[in-house]
């Protein structure tokens, strides 16, 4: 594999000298859009709404073919991306939460070179927790935290190597104890929050307007926390969708008197940007020339200026928040790909001791 | 409410009617017959062929044409259950076990007609039903958490004791075995893998299909080859349409009963739409006082099922309207759908949406009697395919089998399972195993242990102190005892053996090789953690103990004891020149021709040599049916979302 990457490296370098951007051209070009997850989910939603724009963008305005191929979280779809996609810009592929957390938690049917990937878009998701109303969750945070560190409340979820992972290591972190009930999706685990049966949930906030405030103004839940948003400059702020709820590492220093530091904090930083930051990235494959980056760089460009991005559902599918393009996608793709070996193991380690999971 | 109805309902009703919107419907509909014709294609297939058309259509069109689609893709499945022997998809399971039996003695046309009518009063019966539930069945789906959804799903595994056949043992032992096979990859609460053998394939579980397929359809391909000339055994008979319609009529009880059931299982969380079918069987079984037709042949075996899955598809609705939560593929496509006509899916759509939603309440009706129309006019004509000689379709029936297969996840793995499980299928039908058992326990497997263990964190044995709970206990136990006493247990085509005794050797074999399944499940699983391996051992354990008292009773039971069985001695092989191992290596050579040529080369040339050298139909009608083949299959990839088989072998294009 590293012999084959450099190679690859040879070979971009050298078509990326005589080639400027403005020469990759895709007219009458098909290109295969692989989605590595299934045709419902929300990765999927995600590609169709950037699809239709990018081909607008792309030179030569050409066909996006989207192929959904299922399996194993999405490790089926990025094997075959890897084994069978040409470094030739006619093939994309979409990553998920689940494309990161596999290789790093060295699950042996990976096949496909995370880091190597060419991001060209990284879409940020923003998640919240919240309580049930009727088991004491008051809103004023500090108290909330209070009443979750005295009970052991159920959370209903897909499982703690999965994506509720940051939710789970922020509980550890304000040192709260959930008893967790696993394998179930998003949308289950919501049913069974509101039928009681779980005191405490989380979300994706995207969804806030559509689903999660009806809930609130029933007064049937309140926000406890959010993970907090990465703003433009790379520092960590409150959500801007709930402006007056705190976010993790916030109520991390109201709780412990200081920051979280030391390598805590790198994989706190590693969760966040795999779950948050990059949480649906679209990646060319590995060796992909500079110039067919620099020219899907500059599509993409256009395709988050465009004006159908200021409308309400596809900002719904998109996440809702400004989409890093160009070195921000790349950035926001190291950082969630790319994780030290003490960090790992520290996460490795906190998997083993609070859920006896091992890898 | 009556205000509702006067001022939205009646407005969308003749918003629906007009002539754009229903033509986009009827577009829909004919689009979810033609992809559900074929097996292995549902509403995903068909979703995921008009989303990209959604863009820019007016909101009633859009809904018209995806809720006439979705609504009958369960009404045209039914084709090739019942002519063929063939599970149409995951919901037309059960009526192969007497809808095929009535086209094997002619009455094709009968049984389709009775089906298509079942439908259409299932369909529209969701549909009213959906109509107030979208009111008042909010705080109901409440009260049903993980507790209700438990007993939901034993209750429906009660009713395999009415489906174990003549053998009670080799019923449940089947049952547990397909609860095994239910347990294949990850575990639910520890999300580690079981009996993968490292296989990426199997980490997602068995498609349901792929399993009903090699169960059903391989053993029928099979014994059709090595028996008889065409399916009907018998002359068709005229007018089968108007009795299927007077059959409908005479069992109208049975069809609201099951329309019924089907929209409650549909609507309620936790329990699954692909046994829907089944419980309406098991309850029509349970429930009718001559059941000694059942499994050979009995109309109600086929009104049954049919009035409960096109209800399914209203109770669905129910949930995904009320909370914006989609409980299959199809509807989260649905909704994706939803979300590119401008509609925010969530929980006030129904609240700020009232006529959207009566839109769809229409249409689900609308659909449910044009496609039973189409597909009722088309049963006499198509059930013409039952006499025609069978070698000439076979080969044709064989691609459709493997290429439904390969729709499951599009890898290889659903092929070789399909072959692998079509093999022991041979003898489960042979042996007298019951199928309908098998994947009753495969269906319910993972439904079953997910929602013990999470009763279990959640509530421990409290939940049963809950009012739904009580009730749905009381259910569970007087369904059980039904069972327990009933006389007469049903099969899929338990055979008659023409008073001759089997031999029991190769009926131990068997059970022995069977026994090597609950012990290599205990010893994959015995490293797990507790949560992962309490469920898979617990069952392995149990079917072992069935297995040991099975092996012991097959061997030393006296003549005549209802365990024994062996359906080749009713068959008449005397007419047919091909034997069992002629057929199988048949398929295997087609498996070989698939890996070294891909499937949309390897389809067409098969065709042309069965027919040239098995069907012996001179070189020019051999060509012109691989030539038929090879049309089809162009025709389906550039218009359908389908993949064709790649070769293992790299030809470098």
């Amino acid at each position: 594999m590293r012999l084959q990457s450099l190679h690859a490296a040879v070979f971009a370098a050298a078509l990326a000298l005589p080639a400027a951007a403005q020469d990759v051209d895709f007219s009458g070009q098909t290109i295969e859009f692989i989605v590595p997850y299934g045709p419902g989910g929300g990765s999927s939603t995600h590609a169709r709404a950037i699809a239709p724009l990018l081909e607008q963008e792309l030179p030569g305005n050409p066909t996006i073919v989207i192929t959904n191929v299922e399996g194993g979280g999405s490790i089926r779809g990025l094997n075959q991306f890897t084994q069978t996609a040409e470094p030739d810009g006619l093939t994309i592929a979409a990553l998920g939460t689940g494309s990161y957390f596999a290789p790093l938690l060295g699950d042996p049917t990976v096949e496909y070179p995370l880091s190597e990937f060419r991001p060209i878009l990284a879409s940020p998701y923003g998640l919240v927790a919240y309580g049930r109303a009727d088991a004491g969750f008051t809103g004023d945070s500090l108290a909330d935290v209070q009443l979750l560190q005295d009970n052991t409340f159920v959370h209903v979820g897909d499982g703690p190597a999965k994506a509720d992972m940051p939710v789970m290591y922020c509980y550890d972190l304000l040192g709260v104890d959930v008893r967790g009930v696993w394998g179930t999706s998003r949308g289950e685990s919501r049913q069974a929050f509101e039928r009681g049966e779980s005191q405490v949930n989380y979300d994706n906030l995207a969804g806030w307007e559509s689903e999660l405030k009806p809930m609130m103004d029933e007064g049937l839940m309140v926000p406890i926390f959010t993970m907090g948003y990465l703003n433009e400059a790379g520092e960590l702020e409150r959500d801007p969708t709930l402006p007056n709820t705190p976010h993790c590492m916030e109520l991390y220093e109201m709780v412990h008197g200081e920051p979280l530091t030391g390598v805590e904090r790198e994989v706190w930083d590693a969760m966040f940007a795999i779950r948050m930051s990059t949480a649906k990235t679209i990646v060319l494959p590995p060796g992909t020339p500079d110039d067919i980056l620099a020219t899907y760089q500059a599509a993409m460009e256009r395709v988050v200026n465009r004006p159908e991005m200021e409308d309400p559902t596809l900002q719904l599918e998109l996440g809702g928040y400004p989409q890093a393009v160009g070195e921000a996608a790349i950035r926001g793709h190291r950082q969630a790909s790319v994780i030290s070996d003490e960090a790992r193991a520290a996460l490795l380690q906190w998997l083993a001791d609070t859920h006896s999971m091992t890898f | 409410m009556p205000d509702v109805l006067s001022t939205v309902a009646l407005p969308a009703f003749l918003e629906l009617f007009q002539i754009q919107h229903l033509l986009h419907l009827l577009f829909g509909v004919v689009l979810g017959l033609t992809v559900g014709l074929l097996p292995g294609l549902g509403g995903l297939t068909a979703m995921a062929l008009v989303l990209p058309f959604m863009y820019g259509m007016d909101q009633t069109s859009a809904l018209a044409m995806i809720i006439g689609m979705t609504s009958v893709v369960n009404t045209s499945d039914t084709f090739p259950s019942v002519l063929m022997g063939i599970p149409g998809s995951s919901s037309a399971q059960a009526t192969v076990v007497d809808g095929y039996p009535l086209a094997k003695k002619g009455e094709g046309a009968r049984a389709l007609s009775a089906a298509f009518m079942s439908s259409m009063a299932g369909g529209v019966f969701g549909a009213f039903v959906l109509t107030f539930a979208v009111f008042f069945a909010k705080p109901i789906l409440l009260m049903i958490g993980f507790g209700e959804q438990l007993l939901l799903v034993v209750l429906a595994l009660v009713l395999v004791g009415m489906l174990t056949g003549p053998s009670v043992i080799k019923g449940l032992a089947g049952c547990g075995f397909g609860i095994l096979v239910g347990c294949v990859g990850a575990a639910t609460a520890t999300a580690e893998y079981r009996m993968t053998g490292g296989s990426l394939y199997l980490t997602d579980g068995i498609p349901l299909i792929v399993l009903a397929l090699g169960l059903f359809a391989i053993p029928e391909i099979l014994e059709v080859l090595r028996t008889r000339e065409h399916i009907a055994e018998k002359a068709l008979l005229g007018r089968g349409w108007l009795q299927g319609l007077k059959d409908t009529w005479i069992h109208k009880w049975i069809v609201l009963r099951c329309s019924a059931i089907g929209t409650i299982i549909g609507a309620l969380p936790g329990i699954g739409g692909s046994v829907i079918d089944w419980v309406a069987y098991g309850h029509v079984v349970q429930t009718s006082k001559d059941k000694s037709q059942f499994g050979k042949g009995d109309i109600r075996g086929v009104i049954a099922p049919e009035s409960a899955n096109n209800a399914k598809e209203g109770g669905a609705l129910i949930p995904t309207l009320l909370f914006g939560i989609p409980g299959s593929g199809t509807m989260a496509l649905v909704l994706a759908a939803f979300t590119l006509i401008g509609i925010t899916p969530g929980r006030q759509m129904v609240e700020e949406n009232l006529s959207l939603t009566f839109t769809i309440i229409w249409s689900i009706a609308v659909a449910n009697i044009f496609g039973a129309g189409i597909a009722f006019a088309l049963a006499s004509p198509i059930t013409r395919l039952t006499a025609v000689r069978y070698r000439l379709l076979a080969p044709f029936l064989i691609c459709v089998v493997f290429f439904a297969t390969y729709q499951a996840t599009q890898s290889w793995g659903d092929l070789l399972t399909m072959l692998a499980v079509g093999g022991i299928a041979i003898f489960l039908k042979r042996f007298g195993w019951s199928r309908p058992a098998f994947l009753i326990g495969f269906v319910l497997s993972s439904g079953l242990e997910a929602a013990f263990y999470r009763t279990t964190q959640i509530y421990g044995f409290s939940f049963l102190t809950r009012p739904v709970s009580i009730g749905l206990f009381i259910l569970v136990a007087l369904t059980g005892y039904m069972a327990w006493r009933s006389k007469t247990r049903v099969s899929d085509q338990i055979g008659d053996m023409e008073g001759k005794s089997p031999r029991r050797l190769p009926q131990v074999l068997f059970a022995s090789a069977l026994l090597l399944v609950p012990v290599f499940v205990i010893v994959d699983t015995w490293d797990l953690r507790f949560l992962g391996r309490v469920f898979p051992v617990t069952v392995a354990v149990l079917t072992l103990i069935l297995m040991i008292v099975g092996i012991y009773r097959l061997a030393r039971a006296p003549e005549g004891a209802s365990i024994h069985y062996d359906g080749d001695l009713g068959l008449d092989t005397t007419g047919s020149n091909l034997t069992l191992w002629h057929g199988a290596g048949i398929l295997v050579a087609f498996a070989g021709l698939i890996a070294i040529l891909g499937f949309a080369i390897a389809a067409p040339v098969f065709v042309g040599m069965f027919l040239f050298g098995i069907a012996r139909v001179r070189w020019m009608g051999a060509v012109f049916g691989a030539l038929a083949m090879a049309v089809f299959l162009y025709v389906l990839t550039n218009t359908l979302d389908v993949a064709m088989v790649e070769p293992l072998i790299d030809w470098g294009f």
